[in-house]
This record gives structure tokens, C-alpha cells and sequence, in this order.
């Protein structure tokens, strides 16, 4: 298993926002996580890489419990520079981009791995490929400010992909974006999904779930109500508020 | 709509009006000027470049470069200290803070001018080690450091508040979008949020530039013979006040304007980027 959750918890201000979520994401798989607004989708994507700190349960990555080192006969959470290293294997992306605006698009898709240690002639070199591979080669030298919000995503993914990943999230990739923008950045997630890419994605796009996802995971109050393949979430949903929240969003 | 129908200019009055009293009261101040005779220009003239003039402002530029860098290397640590999750490095830099601006800058000279009627030596005592250092204080804190010390420690406290002010202007999705990359916290700073906080930044510290500049003046109290009390020294003797106050202004506008080009050229630099 790439990502496996066990009874996390989280509340803000007394309000609980994860109520106990156990979830799994084989190898190689994509997970797509719908439901309603403020359901704690999102919160629990960021919890998968500690941006967001779980009150209870665990979460392992490829095995190892993110946040945490063994100690003794028991944890202890990690400092903050091994924390770092963990995330580095995790790609993210955001609803609302965070590209840095001060750089170019090639210096945010660099920044990263030099950070991680890597030559920056080697990390140059990767980080055009990854923007030929988004279809942004072109706009290399371009800064943030001057690209379309379906191109910043595209530079986003490219940049998290240069990390190298082996596992990516995506908390509503493409909810920011004017509707005829989404579908480029789609297609970017959809070649992503096809070279195996392990995928966690938050999203409003049904159709884009219905033909990517192995997996689809239904979340009211955060809770699970409902998982299993899109043949069967999408089509023939178990649970009447699943099959309410379906409809209207279709 | 009708690209056919003449379009006419609206008519200013008020403009002109404002126009002609300008150019009027300037024409007064410049005869005044020309032929007040007691401006002693050519008084002006002859001290303009004089050796003394050029070293006392040599003096003012070296206090004001490195008031400004200590305070700017200390001003950045206390902002970081404000902000750091570590409560005793709140408490000391809030501390540190509150001391330093809410007490007189003149004082706080005099203070370091006079350190050694309160420490005659100055020596280091931590509990269980034998004392490090027992040299006067004289000889450590020079005029020259009291004046350095006493004008930036003081600058450090401000920079800190302004320093503060625009790391807290970044957007937090940055850091977010830094952390999840597995940033390091030092690189992050350097390379994310202090680029981007220095829009925010330069304008009050080139505001804090030209006002310490100016500020290098109080140092006059310590006999320190900056660009003030270079031309002090100079009327008590000769009683050409006047003259020689305008020989001080004109060298302190001077380096304010090329400030001031300094400050245009670094926020063009950190506009990388910027939409607005």
C-alpha cells in the first residue's frame, strides 16, 4: 500500500472535521475523493503530508508513519528537518496554485530539488523535460503572473513532479480555474494516472474521476460513507446521500 | 459612440492660477536668495569642499552604512525571534523591543558615551566559570562604538517591527507550497519569503535610511565629529552660522537624493515578477 490511514482525527476550534477516516491507495492506483464542501476532503489530503497535524490515528506512507520516527517502544514526532525529507517523496498540489511568484516558471519547477541537494545542471535539465512534458516548454522564462491559471497549474505539477515523487496529491486542482481551462490540466493528470503515477485527488470533476480513478471514496462530515469503483460509487451508489450528492453534481 | 462630433479639452483655470502663484513665490524666494547677502554664499562656496566639510561627511556616511547593517543583521533576528514558535525567543525579542523604542535615542547615546561611569571594566560572568575579559571600557567602547552602538542597537528595534511586518505579508499558501516540497526552514526564508517580503520591506527601510542619515547628527553629543558637528566646530569659531548650516543641509540633501535613486532601483529589482 502507498497511503495507509488508520482512524485519523482532526478538529478545529472544538469542531470535529475527521471523524475516524481509514483509507488505502494501492500502488499505482488513482483514489479520487468527492463530496460536498467542508466534508474534510481537503483537510485529510493535507493531512497525508502533515500540513495539516492529525489529532489521532496514523497515516503511513510506503510504510512509514509520516510525522512520526520510531522511539523506544513507541514514536516520537520527527524534527522538522527529517519531516522535510518525508514530503519530498509526496508531491502536492493546490487549489489555488502557490506557484512563487518571483520566480520563473523554470526556477519553480528547480527550486526544489536543488534544495534537496541535486546539481542544479541536472535539476535545469529535469525541470525542462517536466515543462515539455506539461506542455509549457515555451514558457520557461515566463513568471507566474504572466501565464493562465490552467498553465500556473500545469508549471504546479511539474514542479512537485520534479521532486520525483512516488506519490502525488492534488486538493481540487482545478476548482480555481475558468471552465475551459480545466480541461488541459486534466489531461496532464490523466498521462500522470497512465504512467502509474500513485494518485490522491480531491475533486468536483466527476467525469474526470468516472474514467481515472480505480477508486472512489465518498466523504459527508467526515466521515467515509462510501467507497468502491466508479462502476459502482458514481453508478449505482449505495447510500441515498451519496446518491443525492451525485446527481446534483452531474 | 459618435466618432464624428468634435471632442473639446475641459479648460483648467484653477491650474493656472496655482501655476502663477507658484512661479511668483519662487521668484521672490530666489531674489531673496541672490540678494540677502548675509546667506554668505560665497562663504557656502569656500567650506563646501573644505577637508573638514569632507571628512565630517565621510563620517556621517560610515555611521549611517554601519548603523544600518547592524540593525538590519539585528533587526532581521528579532523579527524571526518575534515570530518563532519558541516563547523565550518572543519574550527576549519583545523585550529587547520595548526597550529600545521606548526609550529617547539621545539617551540611549549618552548611555553608551558614558558606559564607563557605570562599568569602569567590562568582563563576563556566567555562574560556575571564571570571568572572561577584564579590560577597560573605554578602550572597548570608543566613541566611535558608542556611537554605532548607540544608533543601531536603537535602528534594530524599528527594522524588526518593519521586517516583521512583511514576512507576515506573504501569502501563507507560499510557505505551504515550501513545506510541501520539503523545503529546508533557512531556505524557504531565503529564497521564498524574504524575496517576496522585501516589497513590502524597502520602503519604510529607505525611509529608516534617509532618516538615520540625519539621526547620525545626535552623535554631535558625543564630541563625534560627524557632517553636524563638523560644521559646529567650524562657526563657533568663525560665527558664520548660517553659511555653514547651509554647507551641512546641502550635503544631507545631496546623499538623500542619491538615496533616494538607490531605493527606486532596488524596488524595481524586487518588483520581479509582480503583477500590480
Amino acid at each position: 500500500m502507498m497511503i495507509e490511514a488508520t482512524g485519523v482525527r482532526k478538529s478545529f476550534a472544538g469542531r470535529e472535521v475527521l471523524r475516524g477516516i481509514d483509507l488505502s491507495v494501492p500502488r499505482g492506483s488513482v483514489t479520487c475523493v468527492i463530496g460536498p464542501s467542508g466534508s474534510g476532503k481537503s483537510t485529510f489530503l493535507r493531512c497525508v503530508n502533515r500540513l495539516e497535524r492529525p489529532d489521532g490515528g496514523r497515516i503511513l506512507v510506503d510504510g512509514d508513519p509520516i510525522g512520526y520516527e520510531p522511539y523506544r517502544d513507541g514514536l516520537r514526532e520527527l524534527r522538522r528537518r527529517d519531516l522535510a525529507r518525508q514530503r519530498r517523496d509526496i508531491g502536492m498540489v493546490f487549489q489555488r496554485f502557490h506557484l512563487f511568484p518571483h520566480l520563473t516558471a523554470l526556477a519553480n519547477v528547480v527550486e526544489g530539488p536543488v534544495g534537496a541537494g541535486r546539481p542544479r545542471a541536472e535539476a535545469t535539465k529535469e525541470a525542462l523535460a517536466l515543462l515539455d512534458r506539461v506542455g509549457l516548454a515555451d514558457r520557461r522564462d515566463a513568471y507566474p503572473a504572466q501565464l493562465s491559471g490552467g498553465q500556473q497549474q500545469r508549471v504546479a505539477i511539474a514542479r512537485a513532479l520534479a521532486m520525483r515523487p512516488k506519490l502525488m496529491l492534488f486538493d481540487e486542482p482545478t476548482s480555481a480555474l475558468d471552465p475551459e481551462l480545466v480541461g488541459e490540466v486534466l489531461d496532464v493528470m490523466r498521462g500522470l494516472a497512465a504512467d502509474g503515477m500513485t494518485m490522491l485527488v480531491v475533486t468536483h470533476e466527476l467525469g474526470f474521476a468516472r474514467e481515472v480513478a480505480d477508486e472512489i471514496v465518498f466523504f459527508d462530515d467526515g466521515q467515509i460513507l462510501e467507497s468502491g469503483p466508479p462502476s459502482r460509487v458514481l453508478t449505482a451508489p449505495e447510500h441515498p446521500r451519496t446518491r443525492d450528492f451525485v446527481t446534483r453534481v452531474l | 459612440m459618435s466618432a464624428e462630433l468634435p471632442v473639446y479639452r475641459r479648460r483648467r483655470p484653477g491650474q493656472w492660477v496655482l501655476t502663477l502663484v507658484v512661479v511668483l513665490l519662487a521668484a521672490s524666494l530666489l531674489r531673496s536668495l541672490i540678494t540677502n547677502r548675509r546667506f554668505g554664499w560665497d562663504t557656502v562656496g569656500a567650506w563646501l569642499f573644505s577637508r573638514t566639510v569632507m571628512t565630517g561627511l565621510l563620517t556621517t556616511l560610515e555611521l549611517t552604512a554601519v548603523a544600518m547593517a547592524i540593525g538590519l543583521v539585528l533587526g532581521i533576528a528579532l523579527a524571526l525571534m518575534r515570530l518563532s514558535d519558541n516563547p523565550v525567543a518572543r519574550s527576549v525579542s519583545w523585550a529587547y523591543i520595548w526597550l529600545f523604542r521606548g526609550t529617547p535615542l539621545l539617551v540611549q547615546l549618552l548611555f553608551w558615551g558614558f558606559i564607563s561611569a557605570l562599568y569602569p571594566t567590562l568582563s563576563l560572568h556566567l555562574p560556575l566559570l571564571p570571568a572572561i575579559g577584564d579590560v577597560p571600557a573605554n578602550s572597548v567602547i570608543t566613541t566611535f562604538a558608542a556611537a554605532l552602538l548607540g544608533l543601531g542597537l536603537n535602528e534594530a528595534a524599528y527594522l524588526a517591527e518593519i521586517i516583521r511586518a512583511g514576512i507576515v505579508s506573504v501569502d501563507p499558501g507560499q510557505l505551504e507550497a515550501a513545506d510541501a516540497l520539503g523545503l529546508s526552514r533557512v531556505r524557504t526564508l531565503r529564497r521564498i519569503v524574504l524575496p517576496q517580503a522585501m516589497r513590502v520591506i524597502i520602503p519604510p527601510v529607505g525611509n529608516e535610511t534617509i532618516s538615520m542619515l540625519k539621526t547620525t547628527s545626535l552623535v554631535s553629543v558625543l564630541a563625534y565629529a560627524e557632517l553636524l558637528y563638523s560644521v559646529q566646530i567650524v562657526y563657533s569659531r568663525t560665527y558664520q552660522t548660517i553659511p555653514l548650516l547651509i554647507v551641512a543641509s546641502i550635503w544631507y540633501l545631496a546623499v538623500t537624493t542619491l538615496l533616494n535613486v538607490g531605493q527606486h532601483y532596488l524596488e524595481r529589482h524586487f518588483a520581479k515578477g509582480g503583477s500590480r
